[in-house]
Protein backbone atom coordinates (compact mmCIF):
# COMPACT_ATOMS: atom_id res chain seq x y z
CA UNK A 1 0.00 0.00 0.00
CA UNK A 2 3.22 2.31 0.42
CA UNK A 3 3.72 2.46 -2.76
CA UNK A 4 0.28 3.52 -4.35
CA UNK A 5 0.14 5.95 -0.91
CA UNK A 6 3.35 7.88 -1.83
CA UNK A 7 2.06 8.02 -5.87
CA UNK A 8 -1.34 9.20 -4.37
CA UNK A 9 0.59 12.00 -2.46
CA UNK A 10 2.46 12.68 -5.14
CA UNK A 11 -0.36 12.87 -7.38
CA UNK A 12 -2.58 15.08 -4.87
CA UNK A 13 0.51 17.34 -4.67
CA UNK A 14 0.72 18.27 -8.18
CA UNK A 15 -2.93 17.38 -9.75
CA UNK A 16 -5.01 18.26 -6.91
CA UNK A 17 -5.52 21.79 -6.88
CA UNK A 18 -6.74 22.21 -10.39
CA UNK A 19 -8.69 19.22 -10.12
CA UNK A 20 -10.28 20.47 -6.97
CA UNK A 21 -11.05 23.95 -8.86
CA UNK A 22 -12.71 21.73 -11.63
CA UNK A 23 -14.96 19.81 -9.01
CA UNK A 24 -15.95 22.97 -7.27
CA UNK A 25 -17.35 24.85 -10.72
CA UNK A 26 -19.12 22.00 -11.65
CA UNK A 27 -20.91 20.85 -8.71
CA UNK A 28 -20.70 23.71 -7.01
CA UNK A 29 -19.95 22.08 -3.59
CA UNK A 30 -16.83 21.94 -1.19
CA UNK A 31 -17.24 18.35 0.46
CA UNK A 32 -18.38 16.88 -2.87
CA UNK A 33 -15.09 18.18 -4.71
CA UNK A 34 -12.98 16.94 -1.76
CA UNK A 35 -14.26 13.74 -1.90
CA UNK A 36 -14.84 13.33 -5.85
CA UNK A 37 -11.03 14.34 -6.15
CA UNK A 38 -9.98 12.04 -3.63
CA UNK A 39 -11.18 9.21 -5.30
CA UNK A 40 -10.42 10.20 -8.39
CA UNK A 41 -6.93 9.93 -7.55
CA UNK A 42 -7.41 7.30 -5.84
CA UNK A 43 -8.09 5.58 -8.95
CA UNK A 44 -5.44 7.05 -11.19
CA UNK A 45 -2.85 5.49 -8.54
CA UNK A 46 -3.80 2.02 -10.34
CA UNK A 47 -3.60 3.62 -14.17
CA UNK A 48 -0.99 4.52 -16.06
CA UNK A 49 -1.48 8.10 -16.92
CA UNK A 50 -1.06 8.88 -20.48
CA UNK A 51 0.82 11.86 -20.29
CA UNK A 52 1.95 12.90 -16.60
CA UNK A 53 3.48 15.87 -17.64
CA UNK A 54 -0.06 16.81 -18.11
CA UNK A 55 -2.20 14.59 -16.43
CA UNK A 56 -5.19 17.09 -15.56
CA UNK A 57 -7.09 16.18 -19.20
CA UNK A 58 -7.00 12.32 -17.66
CA UNK A 59 -7.98 13.10 -14.46
CA UNK A 60 -10.89 14.98 -14.87
CA UNK A 61 -12.46 13.03 -17.62
CA UNK A 62 -11.99 10.13 -15.05
CA UNK A 63 -13.51 12.04 -13.11
CA UNK A 64 -16.88 12.65 -15.03
CA UNK A 65 -16.83 10.05 -16.90
CA UNK A 66 -15.86 7.35 -14.33
CA UNK A 67 -15.80 8.20 -10.66
CA UNK A 68 -18.94 10.56 -10.68
CA UNK A 69 -20.34 9.72 -14.05
CA UNK A 70 -22.63 12.98 -15.07
CA UNK A 71 -25.62 12.50 -16.93
CA UNK A 72 -24.44 12.68 -20.48
CA UNK A 73 -27.18 14.26 -22.58
CA UNK A 74 -25.34 16.33 -25.32
CA UNK A 75 -25.97 14.49 -27.98
CA UNK A 76 -29.69 16.02 -28.74
CA UNK A 77 -30.34 19.74 -29.58
CA UNK A 78 -28.67 22.02 -26.70
CA UNK A 79 -31.05 23.33 -24.54
CA UNK A 80 -32.66 27.45 -24.74
CA UNK A 81 -30.39 28.95 -22.36
CA UNK A 82 -32.27 30.94 -19.54
CA UNK A 83 -32.83 34.47 -19.33
CA UNK A 84 -29.90 36.70 -18.01
CA UNK A 85 -30.03 37.26 -14.53
CA UNK A 86 -30.84 40.83 -13.66
CA UNK A 87 -28.06 43.17 -13.27
CA UNK A 88 -29.34 44.65 -9.80
CA UNK A 89 -28.48 40.95 -8.62
CA UNK A 90 -24.82 41.65 -9.60
CA UNK A 91 -22.87 41.32 -6.52
CA UNK A 92 -19.97 44.23 -6.61
CA UNK A 93 -16.80 43.50 -8.43
CA UNK A 94 -15.77 42.39 -12.11
CA UNK A 95 -14.78 39.23 -11.08
CA UNK A 96 -17.36 38.37 -8.07
CA UNK A 97 -19.96 39.43 -10.92
CA UNK A 98 -18.16 37.12 -13.44
CA UNK A 99 -18.45 33.81 -11.12
CA UNK A 100 -21.58 34.25 -10.49
CA UNK A 101 -22.54 34.69 -13.98
CA UNK A 102 -20.33 31.37 -14.92
CA UNK A 103 -22.19 29.59 -11.86
CA UNK A 104 -26.11 30.63 -13.35
CA UNK A 105 -24.75 29.47 -16.61
CA UNK A 106 -26.64 25.87 -17.07
CA UNK A 107 -24.08 22.69 -16.39
CA UNK A 108 -25.02 21.87 -20.15
CA UNK A 109 -22.93 24.78 -20.87
CA UNK A 110 -21.26 24.98 -18.23
CA UNK A 111 -19.26 22.11 -18.53
CA UNK A 112 -17.94 22.44 -21.88
CA UNK A 113 -16.42 25.73 -21.18
CA UNK A 114 -14.91 24.23 -18.29
CA UNK A 115 -13.18 21.83 -19.77
CA UNK A 116 -12.20 23.69 -22.64
CA UNK A 117 -10.71 26.79 -20.03
CA UNK A 118 -9.69 25.37 -17.29
CA UNK A 119 -8.51 21.38 -18.01
CA UNK A 120 -7.17 22.95 -21.84
CA UNK A 121 -9.07 20.54 -24.09
CA UNK A 122 -9.80 21.03 -27.40
CA UNK A 123 -13.15 20.80 -29.24
CA UNK A 124 -12.41 17.17 -30.72
CA UNK A 125 -11.48 16.05 -27.10
CA UNK A 126 -14.20 17.54 -25.14
CA UNK A 127 -16.47 16.19 -27.74
CA UNK A 128 -14.95 12.36 -27.29
CA UNK A 129 -15.52 13.27 -23.02
CA UNK A 130 -19.13 14.04 -23.33
CA UNK A 131 -19.52 11.24 -26.37
CA UNK A 132 -21.28 14.12 -29.00
CA UNK A 133 -20.47 15.67 -32.03
CA UNK A 134 -17.79 18.50 -32.42
CA UNK A 135 -20.29 20.66 -34.03
CA UNK A 136 -22.33 20.24 -30.87
CA UNK A 137 -19.80 21.09 -28.70
CA UNK A 138 -18.65 24.53 -30.46
CA UNK A 139 -22.21 25.24 -30.47
CA UNK A 140 -22.41 25.09 -26.54
CA UNK A 141 -19.16 27.06 -26.17
CA UNK A 142 -20.11 29.24 -29.01
CA UNK A 143 -23.67 30.37 -26.80
CA UNK A 144 -21.60 30.28 -23.97
CA UNK A 145 -19.91 32.73 -23.80
CA UNK A 146 -22.44 35.40 -25.91
CA UNK A 147 -23.90 34.36 -23.12
CA UNK A 148 -21.37 35.57 -20.60
CA UNK A 149 -20.94 38.86 -23.14
CA UNK A 150 -23.74 39.65 -22.68
CA UNK A 151 -24.18 39.45 -18.80
CA UNK A 152 -21.57 41.55 -19.35
CA UNK A 153 -23.10 44.03 -21.78
CA UNK A 154 -19.97 44.45 -23.59
CA UNK A 155 -21.21 44.32 -26.77
CA UNK A 156 -24.81 45.79 -28.13
CA UNK A 157 -24.82 43.63 -31.54
CA UNK A 158 -23.62 39.49 -31.72
CA UNK A 159 -24.06 36.83 -34.48
CA UNK A 160 -27.17 34.64 -34.04
CA UNK A 161 -25.41 31.43 -33.20
CA UNK A 162 -26.94 29.02 -35.82
CA UNK A 163 -27.11 25.34 -35.53
CA UNK A 164 -23.88 23.37 -35.28
CA UNK A 165 -20.43 24.61 -36.00
CA UNK A 166 -18.61 22.45 -38.87
CA UNK B 1 -13.96 34.24 -43.60
CA UNK B 2 -17.15 36.22 -43.34
CA UNK B 3 -18.10 38.08 -40.56
CA UNK B 4 -20.08 35.64 -39.00
CA UNK B 5 -17.62 32.73 -39.59
CA UNK B 6 -15.18 34.75 -37.56
CA UNK B 7 -17.23 35.74 -34.81
CA UNK B 8 -18.38 32.14 -34.46
CA UNK B 9 -14.89 30.99 -34.25
CA UNK B 10 -14.07 33.27 -31.73
CA UNK B 11 -16.54 32.14 -29.36
CA UNK B 12 -15.60 28.80 -29.77
CA UNK B 13 -11.71 28.95 -29.41
CA UNK B 14 -10.87 32.40 -28.36
CA UNK B 15 -7.31 31.62 -27.90
CA UNK B 16 -6.48 29.27 -30.74
CA UNK B 17 -4.20 30.53 -33.17
CA UNK B 18 -5.38 31.45 -36.82
CA UNK B 19 -4.33 32.69 -40.07
CA UNK B 20 -7.62 33.05 -41.59
CA UNK B 21 -9.16 34.73 -38.38
CA UNK B 22 -6.11 36.76 -38.04
CA UNK B 23 -6.46 38.00 -42.15
CA UNK B 24 -10.07 38.95 -41.48
CA UNK B 25 -9.52 41.10 -38.13
CA UNK B 26 -6.72 42.92 -40.49
CA UNK B 27 -9.32 43.63 -42.41
CA UNK B 28 -12.52 44.35 -40.30
CA UNK B 29 -12.44 46.73 -37.92
CA UNK B 30 -15.85 45.78 -36.30
CA UNK B 31 -14.64 42.28 -35.90
CA UNK B 32 -11.22 43.17 -34.21
CA UNK B 33 -12.81 45.36 -31.47
CA UNK B 34 -14.95 41.77 -31.30
CA UNK B 35 -11.85 39.70 -31.25
CA UNK B 36 -10.55 41.90 -28.53
CA UNK B 37 -13.69 41.79 -26.24
CA UNK B 38 -13.78 38.10 -26.48
CA UNK B 39 -9.84 37.73 -25.66
CA UNK B 40 -10.41 40.45 -22.51
CA UNK B 41 -13.30 38.21 -21.28
CA UNK B 42 -11.43 35.05 -21.97
CA UNK B 43 -8.53 36.73 -20.08
CA UNK B 44 -11.21 37.57 -17.09
CA UNK B 45 -12.64 34.01 -17.64
CA UNK B 46 -9.43 32.74 -16.53
CA UNK B 47 -8.63 34.75 -13.81
CA UNK B 48 -12.23 34.41 -12.62
CA UNK B 49 -12.47 30.66 -12.64
CA UNK B 50 -9.09 30.39 -10.75
CA UNK B 51 -10.22 30.07 -7.50
CA UNK B 52 -8.64 30.19 -4.27
CA UNK B 53 -7.58 26.25 -3.06
CA UNK B 54 -7.87 25.88 0.63
CA UNK B 55 -4.16 25.37 1.69
CA UNK B 56 -5.18 22.16 3.46
CA UNK B 57 -6.71 20.63 0.64
CA UNK B 58 -4.05 18.42 -0.08
CA UNK B 59 -4.24 17.00 3.78
CA UNK B 60 -7.64 16.68 3.79
CA UNK B 61 -7.49 14.60 0.28
CA UNK B 62 -8.29 11.20 1.47
CA UNK B 63 -6.28 8.35 -0.09
CA UNK B 64 -8.98 6.09 2.24
CA UNK B 65 -12.01 8.08 0.96
CA UNK B 66 -15.15 6.23 1.54
CA UNK B 67 -17.52 5.13 -0.60
CA UNK B 68 -20.84 5.19 -1.22
CA UNK B 69 -22.92 1.98 -0.22
CA UNK B 70 -24.91 1.02 -3.72
CA UNK B 71 -26.27 -1.39 -6.21
CA UNK B 72 -23.76 -3.59 -6.63
CA UNK B 73 -25.56 -6.37 -4.64
CA UNK B 74 -28.73 -6.02 -6.40
CA UNK B 75 -26.61 -5.69 -9.62
CA UNK B 76 -24.09 -9.07 -8.61
CA UNK B 77 -26.78 -11.55 -7.25
CA UNK B 78 -28.68 -12.29 -9.91
CA UNK B 79 -25.35 -13.29 -11.69
CA UNK B 80 -24.10 -15.27 -8.99
CA UNK B 81 -27.44 -17.82 -8.28
CA UNK B 82 -26.73 -19.56 -11.36
CA UNK B 83 -23.43 -20.27 -8.93
CA UNK B 84 -25.07 -22.20 -6.23
CA UNK B 85 -25.51 -25.24 -8.42
CA UNK B 86 -22.13 -25.19 -9.65
CA UNK B 87 -18.69 -26.87 -7.83
CA UNK B 88 -19.16 -28.41 -4.94
CA UNK B 89 -16.67 -30.58 -5.88
CA UNK B 90 -14.16 -27.80 -6.05
CA UNK B 91 -14.29 -26.64 -2.52
CA UNK B 92 -12.00 -29.36 -1.88
CA UNK B 93 -9.09 -27.14 -3.77
CA UNK B 94 -8.35 -24.61 -0.99
CA UNK B 95 -8.03 -25.19 2.88
CA UNK B 96 -10.96 -23.73 4.81
CA UNK B 97 -9.86 -20.72 6.08
CA UNK B 98 -9.18 -19.52 3.00
CA UNK B 99 -12.63 -20.25 1.61
CA UNK B 100 -13.96 -17.93 4.42
CA UNK B 101 -11.52 -15.37 3.41
CA UNK B 102 -12.45 -15.29 -0.03
CA UNK B 103 -16.10 -15.57 0.93
CA UNK B 104 -15.76 -12.44 3.21
CA UNK B 105 -14.17 -10.63 0.33
CA UNK B 106 -16.64 -11.66 -2.13
CA UNK B 107 -19.75 -10.78 0.96
CA UNK B 108 -17.38 -7.36 1.38
CA UNK B 109 -17.27 -7.09 -2.86
CA UNK B 110 -21.38 -7.25 -2.81
CA UNK B 111 -21.47 -4.32 -1.12
CA UNK B 112 -19.45 -0.73 -1.81
CA UNK B 113 -20.09 0.12 -4.98
CA UNK B 114 -19.08 3.51 -7.04
CA UNK B 115 -21.72 5.15 -8.77
CA UNK B 116 -19.95 3.56 -11.86
CA UNK B 117 -20.99 3.61 -15.57
CA UNK B 118 -19.76 1.04 -18.33
CA UNK B 119 -16.75 1.81 -19.84
CA UNK B 120 -16.19 2.42 -23.27
CA UNK B 121 -14.39 0.42 -25.34
CA UNK B 122 -11.11 2.41 -25.49
CA UNK B 123 -11.56 3.21 -21.49
CA UNK B 124 -11.62 -0.62 -21.19
CA UNK B 125 -8.88 -1.19 -23.37
CA UNK B 126 -7.08 1.67 -20.91
CA UNK B 127 -8.17 -0.29 -17.54
CA UNK B 128 -6.42 -3.51 -18.31
CA UNK B 129 -3.18 -2.24 -18.90
CA UNK B 130 -2.26 -1.90 -15.38
CA UNK B 131 -3.21 -5.64 -14.85
CA UNK B 132 -0.69 -6.24 -17.95
CA UNK B 133 -4.01 -7.60 -19.74
CA UNK B 134 -5.57 -7.04 -23.72
CA UNK B 135 -8.58 -8.46 -24.73
CA UNK B 136 -8.32 -10.62 -27.75
CA UNK B 137 -10.32 -9.87 -30.59
CA UNK B 138 -12.93 -9.97 -31.25
CA UNK B 139 -14.28 -9.15 -27.49
CA UNK B 140 -17.57 -11.03 -26.78
CA UNK B 141 -20.62 -9.40 -26.73
CA UNK B 142 -22.64 -8.38 -24.89
CA UNK B 143 -19.91 -7.11 -22.34
CA UNK B 144 -20.03 -4.45 -20.24
CA UNK B 145 -17.13 -3.69 -17.93
CA UNK B 146 -17.10 -1.29 -15.01
CA UNK B 147 -14.97 -0.41 -11.82
CA UNK B 148 -16.69 -1.24 -8.67
CA UNK B 149 -14.92 -1.54 -5.02
CA UNK B 150 -13.83 -4.54 -4.13
CA UNK B 151 -12.75 -4.85 -0.33
CA UNK B 152 -11.86 -1.69 -0.52
CA UNK B 153 -10.19 -1.09 -3.68
CA UNK B 154 -11.39 -0.49 -7.20
CA UNK B 155 -11.77 -3.65 -9.11
CA UNK B 156 -12.45 -3.91 -12.76
CA UNK B 157 -15.67 -5.51 -13.11
CA UNK B 158 -16.46 -7.81 -16.79
CA UNK B 159 -20.08 -8.94 -17.25
CA UNK B 160 -20.87 -11.58 -20.14
CA UNK B 161 -22.29 -14.40 -21.39
CA UNK B 162 -19.71 -17.76 -21.45
CA UNK B 163 -21.10 -20.47 -22.69
CA UNK B 164 -24.20 -19.82 -22.37
CA UNK B 165 -24.16 -18.69 -18.60
CA UNK B 166 -23.62 -15.18 -17.34
CA UNK B 167 -20.12 -14.98 -15.61
CA UNK B 168 -18.41 -12.49 -13.68
CA UNK B 169 -15.03 -11.43 -13.76
CA UNK B 170 -12.74 -9.54 -11.29
CA UNK B 171 -9.39 -7.91 -12.11
CA UNK B 172 -7.86 -6.22 -9.05
CA UNK B 173 -4.66 -5.82 -7.40
CA UNK B 174 -4.75 -5.54 -3.80
CA UNK B 175 -7.07 -7.92 -1.94
CA UNK B 176 -7.07 -10.96 0.54
CA UNK B 177 -7.83 -12.64 -2.68
CA UNK B 178 -4.86 -11.68 -3.98
CA UNK B 179 -2.91 -14.24 -2.07
CA UNK B 180 -5.40 -17.01 -3.66
CA UNK B 181 -5.15 -18.97 -6.94
CA UNK B 182 -7.16 -21.82 -8.04
CA UNK B 183 -10.77 -22.57 -7.80
CA UNK B 184 -13.16 -22.18 -4.64
CA UNK B 185 -16.80 -22.15 -4.00
CA UNK B 186 -17.98 -21.06 -0.32
CA UNK B 187 -21.74 -19.91 1.04
CA UNK B 188 -23.16 -19.82 -2.62
CA UNK B 189 -20.00 -18.28 -3.92
CA UNK B 190 -17.82 -20.22 -7.04
CA UNK B 191 -15.34 -19.21 -8.99
CA UNK B 192 -11.55 -19.38 -9.83
CA UNK B 193 -9.25 -16.97 -8.75
CA UNK B 194 -5.98 -16.69 -10.92
CA UNK B 195 -2.77 -14.22 -11.03
CA UNK B 196 -2.40 -11.75 -13.99
CA UNK B 197 1.32 -10.78 -14.74
CA UNK B 198 0.43 -7.46 -12.55
CA UNK B 199 -3.00 -8.54 -10.35
CA UNK B 200 -5.44 -10.75 -9.92
CA UNK B 201 -8.43 -12.15 -11.64
CA UNK B 202 -11.45 -14.13 -10.16
CA UNK B 203 -14.25 -15.68 -12.34
CA UNK B 204 -17.54 -15.66 -10.41
CA UNK B 205 -20.37 -17.87 -11.51
CA UNK B 206 -18.87 -20.67 -13.91
CA UNK B 207 -17.27 -24.08 -13.50
CA UNK B 208 -13.26 -24.44 -12.97
CA UNK B 209 -12.86 -25.65 -16.25
CA UNK B 210 -15.40 -22.94 -17.77
CA UNK B 211 -13.72 -20.43 -15.71
CA UNK B 212 -10.24 -21.37 -17.39
CA UNK B 213 -11.58 -21.52 -21.00
CA UNK B 214 -13.44 -18.32 -20.22
CA UNK B 215 -9.67 -16.49 -19.34
CA UNK B 216 -7.85 -18.06 -22.35
CA UNK B 217 -10.73 -16.29 -24.89
CA UNK B 218 -10.66 -13.34 -23.12
CA UNK B 219 -6.92 -12.81 -22.45
CA UNK B 220 -5.29 -15.41 -24.05
CA UNK B 221 -3.32 -18.52 -22.91
CA UNK B 222 -3.31 -17.85 -18.85
CA UNK B 223 0.10 -16.76 -17.27
CA UNK B 224 1.57 -18.34 -14.68
CA UNK B 225 -1.85 -19.84 -13.76
CA UNK B 226 -1.58 -23.40 -12.26
ZN1 LIG C 1 -15.79 41.11 -39.93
Amino acid sequence: MTRSTSRFDSLAQQWGAPLYRFALWLWGNTGKAERLVSLTLRRACRLEIPHEGNALPFLIELMIREVAPITLRYRGRPAALPAPPLSTDFPEGEMERLRLVVRRLPEEYRLPLLLQVLAGMEIPRIAAVLETSEASVATRLCRARQWLLKQETRVDRLPTAGRGGR
Amino acid sequence: MNCLAYRRAMLEAPLREDDRRAAHAEQCAACRRFGRTVRELEGQLGTALAIEVPRSLSERLDHHAPCRQGRFARLLLPWLIPSLITLVAAALYLPWQHRQELAAAHRRSLQPTLPSQPLSDQALRNALVPFGLELRPPPPSPLTARWIELDGAPALQLRLQHEGRPATVLLFSASPLSSHTGPFVQEGVSGFVSRTEKGSVAVLGLSDAAARRLLARLFGPPAGSP
